[in-house]
């Protein structure tokens, strides 16, 4: 996304029970000896990181290309000082944005409160 | 090339991926850069042991030319698929990877190519960053590239953040450090 803030309206501030979706390249996802998949941190790494609103949209429409889909609450980068916005676009009514740089750390806590929406199949680089 | 280390293979403890295809691009690579035929026989099996190969060459065949660790070698077969992402691989408009931060992430990799660890995972990030990350025990490293002169790193301890920060892409005592809380926990 650009580097340049963005101003936002209080109506396009999305409330904290919403779920929202992010898709998860196949080179994001890690296999562990449980056999379970996880999202790499680096899923969730950036500024102005893009999702999708769940309630806006489909699981199928939402993964377009991509290996997955995770969900998290609204709340989840709320909490961290991130305040997500609508940001509809032409082809994607359902856009949003996290406001502000993910850190590190906070990119974790975004990963351990995510959950998949579409499990990836066995196809990731790292399988 | 001179055939005095035929049989070397044969005494070392295998050292490379855990499959046919990553077989199949290391050997390439390295049979590029010496511009030899290789011979046909079955590769080692996969192994997670730290090992050093000779450069092991005959008068016609190149067996496996490289000094490398095997962790080092999954490490840049991964780095070099990922160097091949197009524009727009996470589908939210990314750059492919920067060859600056490759090359910084290849760097750092070497810095390490005496020490013990595990093969990374190899992460993408948006924007044309490179992330590695480490498990050992119930320490998690991330070590991310993402700007041209600096590694940025999270350590983690039962998955709970202990500490974040960065350094110079030329501090190789950091990166380390880095390494060896990852294998000792100090």
């Amino acid at each position: 996304m650009s580097s340049t803030e963005i101003d936002f309206t209080p109506e396009q501030i999305v409330d904290e029970n919403e779920s929202l979706w992010r898709r998860i390249h196949y080179s994001w996802i890690k296999r562990f000896d449980d056999g379970n998949y996880y999202p790499s941190s680096a899923a969730f790494k950036g500024k102005d990181i893009s999702v999708d609103i769940a309630s806006k949209t489909t699981p199928e429409k939402s993964i377009r290309n991509s290996a997955a889909l995770v969900a998290f609450l609204a709340a989840i980068p709320k909490k961290l000082g991130h305040e997500v916005i609508e940001a509809p676009m032409p082809d994607n009514p359902a856009h949003a944005l996290i406001m502000g740089k993910i850190t590190r750390a906070e990119a974790h806590t975004i990963v351990n409160a995510s959950e998949w929406v579409i499990k990836p199949l066995n196809n990731s680089l790292h399988s | 090339m001179p055939d005095k280390n035929i049989g070397i293979l044969e005494q070392c403890t295998p050292a490379v991926g855990t499959s046919t295809l990553v077989h199949e691009a290391i050997l390439s690579d390295y049979i590029e850069s010496v511009d030899i035929e290789p011979r046909k026989q079955p590769l080692p099996e996969p192994s997670h042991q730290w090992t050093q190969l000779e450069d092991i060459t005959s008068d016609q065949n190149v067996f496996i030319a490289t000094n490398q660790p095997a962790w080092l070698i999954m490490a840049k077969y991964y780095l070099r698929q990922l160097a091949n992402l197009p524009e727009d691989w996470d589908s939210y408009g990314s750059s492919p990877l920067t060859s600056v931060l490759l090359n910084n992430a290849q760097n750092f990799l070497d810095s390490l190519k005496f020490e013990n660890v595990p093969s990374p995972f190899v992460a993408p990030v948006s924007g044309g960053g490179i992330q590695f990350e480490w498990r050992n025990e119930d320490r998690d490293l991330e070590v991310d590239f993402v700007e041209p002169l600096r590694v940025g790193y999270l350590k983690l301890i039962k998955n709970e953040p202990i500490e974040e920060g960065d350094f110079s892409s030329q501090d190789y005592d950091s990166a380390l450090k880095l390494i060896r809380w990852l294998n000792l926990g100090e």
